[in-house]
Formats: structure tokens, sequence, C-alpha cells
């Protein structure tokens, strides 16, 4: 197998490949003996079993023994545009204004009930309202399987923050975190701001321990400060 | 001639139920202790001696060394705890026996009630009247059961439950009190928080008070002190999680494996387990004072091999509260009131052998002064007869230093450097 070139060929069409091959009058054992792969590995190619071990340069030299151009032997690309969905993006904008009007946790069975919709169709447009949410800034989170709300982008109540938070919970925070959180409550910057204070700084914002500064340039330390949370706990406010 | 308070004679009928209702006066009068004598041929003021510590509760199944019957009555006795003795049957022990009885029991300002159950409650039985000249020649005076009866009623006391503490949650100290408030319900919460928040202010004062050299050395040794005083798992738990949030912003961070936390609260002795665990009232139940002055000694901080060289005279009259200083190897100990009686009546027990004040606290029946062994079979008796850990097999022969007790319960304090992130430096 020649593994010289980088960059996998995934889409060979078997079909295409086995016809060339046939038009030539080639046997499979003889195509194989002649790329330098064992009859097995060229079938599974030729099957689409295998594809994997497929690599640009390989694809060229099949097109040579067989005498095409390696384009001819690839998988028609899917050129067509999908139409947009009018009636979701519209049903979306409608979901989208409800939740922010309503500004609190809503049960998804509930709201299909209050618009007057089936659960399909809302479900249709909650699967949009990503979409259209994007360049609002906001984007729309699911607490279990039937409540949503919407949230700001950068908001720490996502999956990352809450294993964070467990982390926390149970194992603690080391000592740089523990200076950090420290400087967070005096309200000072911290004087170190290396690669490994910020990934700390990091893990503490998604935890939901500190917010970040008004200057949040990430080449220079800013004084962080307490959320309301762990000014609770720490501070005890 | 004793004191005309000290003794009375209560002629009743024979009555199974009277014994029983003098047997059970302890349980409403603590300060009653019964002797039931065995009926003998030859009974003697031992007997009586060995009677009464039956009377006090010693279980006799329990491990005992060879010390005289009368000794170690004497030693409990001289506690002071006991104000009346109830000599059941006493018509059965001969008048001489009775005017020891009477006389030793003087000598604690113990005043002795016998119980003379005579058929018919006859005054004029020869027997009888000897007996009651005998307590007439004493200056004591008679009365009846019901007159008895009256003198010691039955007294219920409600039974005292400390407050119930809620199971608080496993999380690290840097979330806890949030944790508490999703968790616990609005009074337990109310409880913990504020609990929690006194510690936490109790513990910051503290900490910020360190100057010197060895900061972490010397917080720790404080954290060691409440830590080892903390009564159960739950009181551990919250002091751990507060000292976390203290030492957090005293320029210090704490940082606690929990999983190790439990396991070395759930294994290793505390003598802080003596409150919850009821040390002092099982301890009691040792025959011999000394299994309890050795625990209460070493639950105080006290060394256990520095022991055997501690003297009847190092041991100072107990103070106002109850309490009793002990030198040991030059140190004084501090035994706090619920423990302190074991002491006193070790030293009763000695000055009732016969002991000087510069004889040995604790012997032995072999020989006048013990070795450190034997003080470690004293700690270690009541871990597998009555269930209680006051120290485990090898006891040290000194004490973990702060740092590594600590390290054995997960903990690790690590300063937070002098730089401006130290709240501490900031606030100055």
């Amino acid at each position: 197998m020649r593994t010289g070139e980088r960059g996998a060929v995934r889409f060979l069409d078997p079909d295409k490949v086995r016809r060339a091959r046939i038009a030539c009058g080639i046997g499979e054992q003889t195509i194989a003996a002649a790329l330098g792969v064992s009859s097995g590995v060229w079938h599974r190619l030729e099957t689409g079993v295998d594809q994997r071990f497929l690599t640009l340069a390989f694809v060229r030299d099949v097109a040579r023994v067989l005498g095409c151009h390696f384009d001819e032997l690839l998988v028609e690309p899917d050129l067509t545009v999908p139409e947009p969905d009018v009636l979701a993006d519209d049903d979306s904008r409608t979901v989208g204004a409800v939740l922010a009007a309503l500004g609190q946790p809503a049960q998804v069975d509930g709201f299909a009930v209050s618009l007057g919709w089936t659960l399909e169709r809302t479900l249709v447009a909650l699967e949009h309202l990503e979409d259209v949410l994007a360049p609002t800034g906001q984007r729309l989170v699911w607490d279990g399987d039937a409540s949503i709300r919407l949230s700001v982008a950068g908001d720490t109540s996502g999956p990352v923050a809450t294993l964070v938070a467990a982390s926390f919970a149970e194992c603690g925070i080391d000592l740089i975190e523990a200076r950090l959180l420290a400087a967070a409550a005096a309200g000072t910057a911290p004087v170190r701001w290396d690669n490994g204070v910020r990934i700390c700084a990091t893990r503490l914002m998604a935890g939901g321990l500190v917010e970040p500064g008004a200057d949040n340039r990430p080449s220079r330390p800013t004084p962080m400060t307490l959320t309301e949370t762990a000014r609770f706990d720490l501070v005890l406010d | 001639m004793t004191d005309r308070s000290l003794v009375t004679a209560v002629l009743t009928n024979p009555s199974r139920t009277f014994n029983r209702w003098a047997v059970a006066r302890r349980a409403h009068h603590p300060n009653v202790a019964t002797a039931d004598v065995a009926p003998t041929e030859y009974p003697t003021l031992a007997m009586v001696g060995q009677a009464l510590l039956r009377g006090l509760g010693k279980d006799h199944d329990l491990s005992v060394a060879k010390a005289p019957a009368l000794a170690v009555a004497a030693g409990w006795l001289s506690t002071g705890e006991i104000s009346d003795v109830f000599i059941i049957d006493a018509h059965l022990l001969p008048p001489n026996v009775l005017s020891e009885v009477i006389v030793w029991l003087s000598s604690f300002n113990v005043r002795c009630w016998l119980l003379l159950s005579v058929p018919g409650a006859d005054w004029f039985d020869p027997a009888t009247a000897a007996h009651l000249q005998l307590v007439a020649d004493h200056g004591g005076e008679t009365f009846d059961e019901t007159e008895m009866r009256s003198r010691f009623p039955d007294v219920t006391r409600p039974v005292k439950t400390p407050p119930a503490r809620p199971r608080l949650p496993r999380v690290d100290g840097i979330m806890f009190r949030s944790t508490c408030r999703q968790v616990l319900t609005d009074e337990h919460f109310a409880s913990v928080d504020a609990e929690f928040v006194g510690l936490v202010r109790e513990m910051r004062a503290e900490f910020q008070a360190i100057t010197g050299t060895n900061k972490t050395r010397v917080l720790a040794r404080s954290l060691k002190a409440r830590l080892e005083a903390t009564p159960d798992t739950e009181a551990l738990v919250l002091n751990v999680r507060a000292a976390q949030v203290a030492t957090l912003t005293s320029g210090f961070h704490m940082s606690v494996n929990t999983t190790m936390l439990l396991g070395a609260e759930a294994a290793l002795p505390r003598s802080g387990r003596a409150v919850s665990e009821r040390w002092w009232e099982l301890l009691d139940r040792y025959r011999d004072p000394s299994f309890g002055a050795v625990a209460a000694l070493y639950a105080h901080g006290a060394f256990h091999d520095e022991l055997p060289a501690v003297t009847v005279g190092d041991v100072q009259a107990p103070a106002a509260d109850g309490s009793v200083t002990v030198c040991v190897a030059g140190s004084p100990v501090v035994v706090s009131a619920p423990a302190a009686r074991f002491i006193t009546a070790q030293v009763g027990f000695r000055h009732a052998t016969g002991a000087q004040d510069e004889d040995m606290l604790l012997v032995s029946h072999r020989a006048g002064n013990v070795r450190a062994a034997l003080v470690a079979d004293l700690l270690c008796a009541p871990g597998p007869e009555l269930g209680i850990a006051i120290a485990v097999r090898p006891v040290r022969t000194r004490p973990l230093d702060a740092v590594p007790w600590l390290k054995r319960y997960g903990i690790r304090i690590e300063k937070l450097e002098h730089n401006p992130t130290d709240i501490r430096d900031v606030r100055q």
C-alpha cells in the first residue's frame, strides 16, 4: 500500500472502477500486482467494502493502469442546491420571538399547545431556530428533553460548563486556580499570565466561578470578578 | 461514732417487689447504688465491695485487673458521685461486718441504708434487735418502707437527643454553600448556613492572625486541633469546607481529597468521637478505673509512652468545673469534666491501696509500675470489647505531626505565595 502522500480519497466509485477494469480486459490479480497490493485489498476496494487506505497517489496510479483520468473514477459530486424551507424558517422566527418575550424556560409540549401547533411542527421549528438565532448572538438551550429557553451565546450553562462545575465540586481547584480565584475576590489582576494561567482562567469561567473583566484580550492579564454564586460561596455575601 | 445522718435502717417485710424497687433506684437517682451481697457463710467487707461494684453497673465480663474489689470500689466512691448506698438483705450480714461497712462508707461521706427484710417487720426479733442496736450505736435512725419510698420517688428525665444535622453535600468548599442552598430544605439550610458562616469567620480571623515563620505549619496545627475535636462525619465535613473557604481568603490554598477524607474519618480514631460514641459512658462499665483514666489522658493529648511515669502526686485536685489537670512529663494536660472522673477514681483507688504521692498512678498486679505496652493494652482493649476505637495498634509512640495528620485525611495546605493575588496583602 502506498502511503507516501497525505490526503485520503474516500469517494472512489467502485462501479466505475470495476467497469473500467473489465473494459481494459484486466483481471483483479493482474491489476493488484501492477499496483503492488494483494488481490484481497483490491477486491475490497472494488466492492466498496474498505477504501480507508486510499491516497491520492494510489488513485492516480489506478487511473494510469486503467488508462483514464482519475476524475472519471470518482463519485459524482452532489451539486443540487437544497431549497430553503420557508415555512420552517417562519415558524422558527415565531418560536424565537415568543421565547424571547417569555424570558423564562418553557415546556415544549405546552409551547406547542399555546401556539396551536402540533408537536412535530414545533420540533421542526426548534431544529431551525439555532440558525435563525445565530446572527442575534443568542442560542437555544435544552434543559433535559422537554424544557427550552433562550440564552446568550457565551452562557456557561452548557454541557461543558456542567462538566467543569462537576469537576470542581468533586476534585476542587488547583493552586493556580486558587490564586486566580483569590485575585478575583480581591479585584486584582493575576501577576503571571502564561498559557497555564489562561487555561485555568478559562476553566474557572467555564465552571461559573469567575467572569471576565472589561478588557478581555487573551494576551494580557485583566482583573476577573467573582460570579454571584462564587461570591455567595467564598465571600459569604 | 459516725455522723448521725450517714446510716439508716429500713425495717420491712421480705418482699421481692421492694428489693426490685431498691435496685431500680439507680435509674431514677444516679447518686444511688445498691450492694446485694449473695448469701454466704462468712461474709466480709470485701464481698460488700464486690457487690457494690456490681451495683455501680460494672461489667465483670470485660477485662479486669487483679485489684482488690474493696480498693476499686473505694476508688469509684472517691469521685463523690454516690451519696447513698442500699445494702439489700442487710439482715444476712453479721453486725461486725455491717459496722465495718458503715464506717467504710462514712469515710466517703456516703449514707448507708440497711434494708432489713424480716418477717412481720418484727422489731423484737433478737437478730433484728442486734442490727437496730448497731444502727443506734452509730447514731442512725430507723425508717419503714413507706418512708423510704417517699425519700426516693420515681424521677422521669426527658431523653436528651442532640439536634440532628442533615447529611451535607460531599462537594468541595468552593461551592459548598451554594450546593447546600440547592439540596437542603430551607430549615436545614438556615441552621447549616448559620453554623458554616460562623465557622468561616472564626477561622478566617484565626488564620489571618498567624504571623511569623512557618505559617503553614501553624495553620495546620490549628486546623488539626479543630478537626480532631469534631464528633461525627457531618461536623468534620462542615469544618473542612469552612476551612477551605477561610484559607482561600487568608492567603492559603487547602485542597481536599474527599474520598480520603471520608475514608479516614471512618477508619482512624479521633478524640472528638468521645461525645458521639459515648466513650465515657461505655468506659464506665469497666470495673477498673485505669481503662478510663488512660483513655482520658490519651484523648486529651498525653503521649501513651509517658503515662507510666505519671505519679499520684502529678494529679491535681479537681477544678470547679470538674476538670482535672495532670502533669505528664513536665507539661500539664487538662482533662475535661466527663473524662476527669476516671482519673479521680484512679487516684482514689491508689490511695485505697496505700499509695503515696510519689507512687505511680498506673500499676499492674505484678509490679509497682507499668510499661508503655500495658498502657497500649489498656487503650486498645475497648476496641473489641466495647466497639469504640480510642487507639489502634500499633499505638504510636508520638502522635503524628499536624501536616502528615492532615495528609492522612486527604488535606494539603499550600501558601498562595507573596504576590498581589494574595488577598491578605491586597487588603493591607
